[in-house]
């Protein structure tokens, strides 16, 4: 009787109201900075180039939202079936950080990991879980500080895998960890939106979710994501 | 006349396209990313016309709209209220709190012009 409820819609009215929103920015932005060049044919060449890339960088981020709305309604529907196998978290731990450092370029910040020496094996839909991790180290990416940035990946074992992936930003506002989850909830620090689509973090919990774990953001000094995965019995034991 | 705007919206490249925009009418520009500053700048440098959003971090724009109608010093100032949120209510609440008028995003740049020449004369 719950399947239906375990695939409700990713978002409701209330969230389709805020997708039309966050359609609107990027479409203004072209809308009103391409008018404004037909409309001033003498506008100097460095001023134009400036705007072509703003256009550009909109038309991406649009081509973003679509992706990413695709991604959430397939989600919420059942043609996500999850291609499970054999991950072993560590190595994913590891591929995930090499992937994510290019996102820290230009900053002097970097990805520690704290993982066990031996393989924790988990099963799993390796692309999709490297999804989540790559969507969190590039939250995280765009939050720590310019100098002395951090991020630490840690992944500790027993009945479960519990991944956390914390930084050394702003951190989430205060009684305000549940709605980072909630589609379109660009929250920053002092009320500030983060660039982002606003859809990464509810995708993120949905795929978790669909592992039969689950994806909170903790309490803590910056912001920290705790991924809790179950990991199965070991071979001998069934 | 050299008239000074100030133009409030948590986008930058919004800011960017409104600030080329009204440059080239030859007014003084100004740029706020919050409702805070915003109000802030309103204080300081009682600017002729303001370009608001409507949901900015910080005070959102109806409130920095209340707050200018509430404070008899700048309680004249023009204010033209840019949004995404375009239902009825919403252009209600915008004009309920002041608003001169009320602009829905994606707008045209003529248009815009166009409300920003009336407002100022």
């Amino acid at each position: 009787m719950t399947g239906g409820a375990d695939r409700a819609p990713l978002w409701q009215e209330e969230a389709v109201a805020a997708l039309v929103h966050e359609l609107r920015t990027p479409v203004t932005t072209i809308r009103a900075l391409s008018e404004m060049m037909l409309d001033a044919p003498d506008m100097d060449g460095s001023e134009r180039q400036g705007f072509l890339s703003i256009i550009a960088a909109e038309s991406q981020r649009l081509g973003r939202l679509v992706d990413e709305v695709m991604d959430a309604a397939r989600l919420g529907s059942d043609e996500a079936e999850l291609q499970l196998g054999p991950v072993d978290l560590g190595g994913l731990l590891r591929e995930a950080a090499r992937l994510a450092a290019p996102l820290l370029a230009g900053k002097d910040a970097r990805i520690a990991l704290e993982l066990p020496a031996g393989p924790v094996a988990v099963r799993g839909d390796c692309d999709r879980l490297l999804q989540v991790l790559l969507n969190l180290l590039s939250n995280a990416a765009k939050m720590v500080p310019g100098q002395g940035g951090r991020i630490t990946v840690s992944l500790e074992t027993g009945s479960e895998a519990v991944i956390r992936i914390r930084d050394n930003g702003p951190g989430i506002p205060p009684g305000q960890h549940e709605a980072v989850f909630q589609p379109f909830r660009r929250l920053g620090p002092q009320g500030t939106r983060p660039p982002g689509t606003g859809l990464g973090l509810p995708i993120s919990r949905r795929i978790v979710e669909g592992h039969g774990g689950t994806l909170v953001a903790e309490p803590a000094e910056g912001a920290c994501f705790v991924i809790r995965l179950p990991v199965p019995p070991t071979e001998g034991s069934a | 006349m050299t008239l000074t705007v100030l133009i409030a919206d948590d986008e930058p490249n919004i800011l960017v396209s409104l600030e080329f925009m009204l440059r080239r009418e030859g007014h003084r520009i100004l740029t706020a990313h919050d409702g805070t500053e915003a109000l802030d700048l309103i204080r300081r440098e009682r600017p002729a016309l303001v370009l608001m959003d409507a949901t900015m971090p910080g005070l959102t724009g109806f409130e920095v709209c209340e707050a200018v109608r509430a404070d008899p010093s700048i309680a004249g100032t023009r204010i033209l209220m840019l949004s995404a949120k375009a239902r009825p209510t919403d252009i209600a609440r915008g004009l309920g709190a002041g608003a001169d008028a009320y602009v829905t995003k994606p707008f045209s740049a003529a248009e815009l012009l166009e409300r920003v020449r009336g407002l100022l004369t």
